[in-house]
């Protein structure tokens, strides 16, 4: 999600953007039906989708799409007819497949906007865009001198 | 299209690909080769706006129930290298992704 | 391809349920024959151990029920780019050495629910990217007609399986020709199927837009046997159609040589083509309007732009499917890496091949930034005219006639030097993965040099049963003679053509 806002200083006005990344409390991930869940045991929450084994492929997971849709139209979004997932390459450990999906050029949710209250009255932050994505999973680096640990239990739960 | 041997190495960098000296100037040839044919499609005209490229059908979701996952045992089974419960790499340095 | 206990899948069956052999002698033949062929021809990349047992469990379950499915003990050579729970998956690839599948694929799923005895896992072009099988990290499989000559590939293993009498059905996947081609080069039947009617998870992805499974058979009612077991949706493959795979059947059992209208694309029979080849496919044209058939002209002016679409569409999406081959959940990784860096790229290096590399190098560079729209994109939009060709030609014909491959099967190394030569081979197979339509390779007896030919077909969605009943057709013009092979020296048969 992103969201801009202008505030004037003097002859300068700041516009801040902000990328936020939501979890959705849905009970599976977004492409393969392990658990959403944190806090367990490393590499507990895994299968053959999500460890990115050969011969495996993505399979959307419906109540994301639900709740996304759910977040837009409370946030006043428009609900494009056609949404399209997109692959975002780059390599690292905790990133399965090679690959993070996300969406790129056709965003499930785009325009709209949350009202919030300040002590300046009422404004509202403008929505660029909302889609879906999954999440990479976790690398550990603390108390280990050459090596690092990787578990993926979060590999491939839904963001919004 | 002719690609210079630093091309191929810039794309080889992007696949994760260490070519060797020999096999960056062979396949800059070969590669130049193949991108010479391909070509051939700018002779192409692509102007038909109908041309889309998304199909339009409706996409099959899956219910949000959980399967059981596999045990840490079975999922490391075949890591080449492994610490406890966890994968193991070399050190990962914060460069960018 | 002959076997001393039946000659077709209804013989089996006949066989099975009279009882004139057990489904363990079976096995155990195949299986000896597999070992005494296997160290010349190199066609299979493991054995099933436990085929033995699966069969014998068969048999004991026959004794006390009659078979539930035709294929119930039949048995089955599966490519190696499709995974079984339990056993080492390698796309003849060094980068997955000791990996073991914890899932089977859909398609071999399937067969198995049936009953089949999978005999063992046959080699291929390094991830199917290849028309040889001359691209296997384990060595060439040599073409059972000649030894000399490569069988073609990709699925070049499952090809030679079936002409060689090592299993009566094999499985292979297509992405350019892959099933076809190798099929036209070892004298048997090959099928792809249209794009969603068999569910690809659990075969290693390629190129997911153009991938499919088919099978490898002696006959067309062989294969539809085998493909109606293998298709229908999948709820693990978002791609799959909801199709009643026994629309097949019918469309077999109702169609007609008479009064079928044949598309002929004339400028693929002209030049490029191996005179000996267009010979044969002349002699074909002419039985079947012989029979009743009627031949259409059809035009597919954008198909001549296949092999480009092809290599940009397939290496791009390649480039991204295999990246996630890199040493850290399974399979090779280089010992003692300097830093992670260095493992990621020595891993790709040394466990890729030369043609995977390539291929992977092209595909990237055609998804680049600055790249993408001239290559990538303009390659799609031309895809979406070669689909809007067949369309247009489908209106007018029933199915369109060509040759499978525009030359015999060549000489190890041949084209090994040149890729951009041996990408040529799939010039006539290419299209009908680009346009998503079912197609297959039936032999057509042998050239001059005593090499089998093959005929190519393609139809519309879904019309496999119309294609297969075709194949069947002009199989019966066309006896093909068999392939002596016999261990330590292989040969083919002398006497061929049309009798």
């Amino acid at each position: 999600m992103s969201v801009a806002s202008g505030v004037r200083f003097g002859e300068w006005e700041v516009v801040v953007g902000l990328e936020v990344h939501t979890q959705l409390l849905t009970k599976t991930k977004l492409f393969c039906r392990c658990e959403n869940r944190f806090g367990a045991s490393p590499n507990t929450l895994v299968c053959p989708v999500c460890l990115g084994h050969p011969g495996t492929l993505p399979v959307l997971n419906g109540e994301a799409v639900r709740l996304g849709v759910r977040a837009g139209l409370a946030a006043g979004c428009r609900v494009s007819p056609v949404s399209v997932f997109e692959r975002k390459h780059y390599f690292y450990p905790d990133l399965p497949k090679g690959y993070q999906i996300s969406q790129y050029a056709t965003p499930l949710l785009t325009g709209g906007g949350l009202r919030i209250r300040t002590g300046a009255g009422e404004r509202t932050i403008r929505i660029h865009r909302m889609h879906l994505e999954e999440d990479a999973g976790k690398n550990l680096h603390a108390g280990i001198p050459d090596r690092s640990h990787v578990d993926l239990n979060r590999a491939g739960v839904p963001l919004l | 299209m002719i690609l210079s041997k630093a091309d191929v190495l810039h794309v080889a960098r992007l696949s994760a690909l260490a070519l060797t000296e020999a096999e960056a100037e062979r396949m800059t040839g070969e590669l130049s080769a193949i991108l010479n044919y391909v070509e051939g499609l700018s002779a192409v005209d692509i102007s038909d706006k109908t041309l889309e490229e998304v199909s339009l059908s409706p996409t099959l979701l899956a219910p949000d129930v959980p399967v059981p996952s596999l045990s840490p045992d079975v999922a490391l089974a075949g890591a080449p290298d492994r610490s406890g419960s966890f994968f193991q790499v070399p050190r990962i340095l914060e460069e960018g992704r | 391809m002959k076997n001393p206990f039946f000659s077709s899948v209804a013989d089996f069956v006949r066989g099975r349920d009279e009882r004139r052999f057990s489904i363990e002698e079976v096995t155990r033949y195949f299986l000896s024959r597999t070992e005494a062929l296997n160290p010349s021809l190199n066609v299979c990349l493991s054995i099933n151990q436990n085929a033995v047992n699966r069969a014998r469990q068969i048999d004991a379950r026959l004794v006390r029920n009659r078979a539930d499915s035709p294929l119930t003990g039949y048995p089955v050579m599966v490519k190696d780019n499709l995974e079984m729970e339990g056993y080492p998956t390698t796309c003849a690839s060094r980068i997955l050495s000791g990996y073991i599948s914890r899932r089977t694929a859909t398609a071999v799923a399937r067969l198995l629910s049936r009953g089949v005895v999978v005999l063992g896992k046959t080699n291929l072009d390094e991830f199917a990217m290849g028309s040889s099988t001359e691209n296997s990290a384990f060595g060439p499989t040599k073409n059972p007609w000649n030894p000399a000559r490569v069988p073609g590939g990709s699925s070049g293993g499952s090809a030679a399986a079936v002409a060689a009498g090592l299993a009566p059905l094999a499985l292979g996947s297509d992405t350019g020709g892959s099933i076809r081609q190798p099929a036209a080069f070892c004298g048997v039947l090959g099928v792809k199927p249209t794009y969603g009617r068999i569910s690809r998870s659990g075969l290693v992805a390629f190129s997911s837009s153009l991938d499919q499974i088919g099978p490898f058979a002696g006959s067309g009612a062989d294969a539809l046997e085998a493909l109606v077991a293998m298709s229908g949706k999948d709820p693990l493959d978002m791609t799959t159609v909801e199709r009643d795979p026994s629309e097949m059947h019918s469309e077999y059992q109702s169609t007609e040589v008479r009064g079928l209208r044949i598309g002929i694309p004339e400028a693929l029979f002209g030049e490029g083509l191996d005179p000996s080849i267009r010979e044969r496919l002349m002699e074909v044209r002419e039985a079947l309007t012989g029979e009743g058939a009627r031949e259409m002209e059809v035009t597919l002016p954008h198909s001549r732009f296949g092999i480009n679409v092809y290599y940009l569409v397939a290496t791009s999406e390649a480039s991204s499917n295999l990246s996630r081959f890199d040493g850290v959940r399974y399979g090779f990784r280089v010992k003692k890496p300097a830093d992670l860096r260095a493992m990621y790229e020595e891993t790709r290096d040394q466990g890729f091949g030369d043609e995977v590399k390539r291929r992977i190098l092209l595909g990237t560079f055609a998804l680049s930034a600055g790249y993408q729209e001239a290559f990538y994109r303009k390659a799609r939009k031309v895809q979406a005219l070669i689909r809007k060709d067949f369309i247009e030609a489908f209106e007018r014909c029933d199915m369109i006639l060509t040759p499978t491959s525009p030359t015999p099967p060549f000489a190890f190394g041949e084209k090994t030097g040149d890729p951009l030569s041996m990408y040529l081979s799939d010039v006539y197979t290419i299209t009908a993965n680009l346009a998503g339509l079912p197609a297959l390779s039936v032999p057509v007896g042998v050239d001059s040099q005593g090499l089998p030919v093959g005929a190519h077909l393609i139809g519309p969605p879904w019309s496999e049963g119309r294609l297969l009943k075709m194949a069947d057709r002009i199989a019966g013009l066309y006896p093909m003679p068999l392939p002596e092979v016999h261990a330590g020296h292989v040969a083919g048969s002398p006497e061929g053509g049309r009798r």
